[in-house]
């Protein structure tokens, strides 16, 4: 191999390795991140992001309280099974609803149709004292990889 | 095995211009990699816009090309493996313009992400990306063809001289 396309190589190498190595020990971003909003929210401590395998996992977790943000008429139509209502325009109504599930220890994790939509609600609960992380993919991706739902008519 | 590239006996002059040359690409490099390595986070929101890569990739990127620019810029400044850190250059110099005229191209009004990331990254004009990414890959180009110049750690060796050259 020529000494030239060597080096680059080990450049390469070198730089592959500095950047999954570094990003092992500081853990500043996600490997299966995919939302670019969440990822610059979570960088500006704005929100907290889960994964939608991690999400998935924790589904029936008795620790975990899954929040639809999206407006009432679209939670009717279809949620992530065992979801509650908590739209991100009308959070002070949906706080009351929602608050003797959210207990200490139990921590939401806030998906939406927009990430800004998640981050508001899962902001509103934070600030409350509450665990609220956001769900990166949201709804529309729990929905292609097929995860559990519910409501609307069965067809 | 050399791991020397072959240069040829410049004069003077022409050794300080190539010096300049080098250290403002090895500037460009690192000054553009360091706020990447901070926050490979924000990067990686700055890298999906482009709608070119899958989430991974676009992670792997974020993760890899900022170390990639810090250590081409730094053996550029050194002067070593000059040659081989020019021409990743010139290889991501023509990876970066075909990405941003790509998305342009489609329509994207995106930031390029190419010295600042997160709230600093504002929207860029093609007209302004990419004449400036011709001078770097030029410069790049003229380091990998013409050497390194003064003050290299590695200038590396003349080139034997062919039968017949006066």
């Amino acid at each position: 191999m020529k000494p030239l396309v060597l080096q680059m190589l080990v450049i390469g190498a070198a730089a592959a390795a500095a950047g999954f190595g570094s990003n092992a020990v500081r853990a500043k971003l996600d490997l299966r991140s995919t939302d670019p909003v969440l990822l610059k929210m979570q960088a500006q401590n704005n929100a907290q992001g889960i994964s939608l395998d991690d999400a998935a996992r924790a589904l029936d977790q008795a620790t975990t309280l899954f929040l639809d943000a999206r407006a009432k008429e679209d939670y009717d139509a279809s949620h992530i099974r065992g979801a509650l209502s908590f739209p991100a325009e009308d959070a002070a109504a949906a706080y009351a609803e929602s608050r003797d599930f959210l207990g200490a220890g139990v921590r939401a994790i806030v998906y939406s149709d927009h990430t800004l939509q998640a981050v508001r609600a899962a902001e509103y609960l934070t600030s409350r004292g509450h665990q609220a992380v956001v769900m990166d993919g949201g709804w529309a991706m729990w929905q292609e990889q097929k995860l559990p739902v519910e409501g609307g008519e069965t067809p | 095995m050399s791991w020397e590239l072959p240069v040829p006996p410049y004069p003077r002059w022409m050794q300080a211009v190539l010096l300049l040359v080098r250290l403002a690409m090895a500037a460009v490099f690192i000054s553009a990699a360091i706020p990447k390595i901070q926050a490979p986070d924000l990067f990686a929101a700055s890298v999906h816009p482009y709608e070119l890569l899958p989430a991974w990739g676009v992670n792997t990127v974020a993760l890899v090309l900022p170390w990639l620019e810090l250590f081409i810029g730094v053996l550029l400044a050194l002067g070593v493996w000059w040659r081989a850190s020019a021409v990743w250059m010139v290889l991501l110099m023509v990876v970066f313009m075909a990405g941003f005229l790509s998305a342009t191209a489609r329509g994207l009004h995106i930031a390029c992400g190419c010295f600042e990331v997160g709230e600093n990254a504002k929207p860029t004009s093609a007209w302004w990306v990419v004449p400036r990414d011709v001078s770097f890959l030029v410069g790049a180009l003229i380091v990998a063809r013409f050497g390194p110049g003064l003050a290299a750690l590695r200038p590396g060796s003349s080139p034997p001289r062919s039968p017949g050259t006066p």
